[in-house]
């Protein structure tokens, strides 16, 4: 186990291709927290991204012939799960609950003493608040450039937005919480 | 002005500003406005950049990998393809109809 676990990504799809179970095993444990994350970003619900994470999953073993190995995983599964999630929105299951788990989420943000903590929460409590403003498909490309580092290319695959478009709304996305920030941060 | 300078300030970061506008921006920079700008577009990226991950469910993997190796289990139960397999009995069958018509009684012998 811990020689598929330090394999490169490479060898896992060529072991994935080959129906190995280990490999396949391996897998879901690299890319459950990122497609998990993206589900909870684009639907604020958990159940909703279990069920999503879920289905991805299976789709990626469905269609795992049609991934081109020259290429990385990240993008490939991100635009499965994000395409899941556009479908999951639009079939309105979402209950549009902002529930309080998102206080849940906010782990400590950093190690330093327990009153910047408090602060960081606060920021974080408001940046929360104001990404529930955006749109789903706005806080996913959000979370996928400053989570994940992806580039415009990739979330032009990911989302099959054009690049200038991917461009625009972000920068529409980052003004509109500068704006919805700007109060917190005049207060510091 | 404030808004060119916002606009600047993310492109300048993204790396999207030539030398020649990168130049400029910089020494902008020491009017307050751009600095004003530059120093919220570098606050809010930080914060993205620090937004706490979300929890996964301790067990949501072990979960999916159960489905999934249900899935791969029906994989390998399932006939290769239905095609390959009716093609076989029919090449089959064809190779006996030609063995019997190639039969020739002196092969008893």
């Amino acid at each position: 186990m811990s020689g598929i676990s330090s394999t490169d990504e490479r060898n896992l799809v060529r072991l994935c291709r080959l129906d190995d179970r280990t490999a396949w095993d391996e897998l879901v444990r690299r890319f459950t927290p990122l497609v998990y994350r993206i589900a909870y970003r684009m639907l604020n619900n958990t159940d909703d991204a279990a069920d999503v994470s879920q289905e991805t999953f299976i789709k990626v073993l469905e269609s795992f012939d049609s991934f081109d190995a020259s290429r990385t995983l990240a993008p490939w599964i991100s635009k499965i799960v994000y395409h899941q999630c556009l479908k999951r929105l639009q079939s309105s299951r979402v209950k549009r609950t902002q529930s309080l788990e998102a206080s849940d989420d906010i782990s400590d943000a950093t190690s330093a003493g327990p009153d910047s903590v408090i602060l960081a929460k606060t920021e974080q409590e408001v940046l929360f608040e104001a990404m529930q403003e955006l749109s789903a498909q706005d806080r996913a490309l959000l979370h996928l450039r400053y989570k994940n580092d992806f580039t415009d290319v990739e979330l032009g695959e990911v989302t099959g937005i054009p690049v200038n478009t991917i461009k625009t709304r972000i920068f529409r996305a980052r003004t509109f919480l500068k704006q919805s920030l700007l109060p917190h941060f005049k207060k510091e | 002005m404030t808004q060119d300078y916002q606009k600047m300030a993310e492109d300048y970061l993204d790396g999207n500003l030539s030398i020649k506008e990168s130049r400029a921006f910089e020494k902008a920079l020491t009017t307050e406005d751009a600095a004003a700008a530059f120093q919220t577009a570098l606050v809010l990226r930080e914060m993205l950049e620090l937004e706490s991950d979300v929890q996964v469910p301790k067990n949501l993997a072990i979960d999916i990998s159960k489905q999934v190796q249900k899935e791969l289990a029906k994989k390998e139960k399932k006939p290769k393809s239905l095609f390959a397999e009716v093609t076989g009995h029919i090449l089959y069958g064809q190779s006996l109809i030609l063995k019997g018509l190639s039969f020739k009684p002196r092969d008893m012998f």
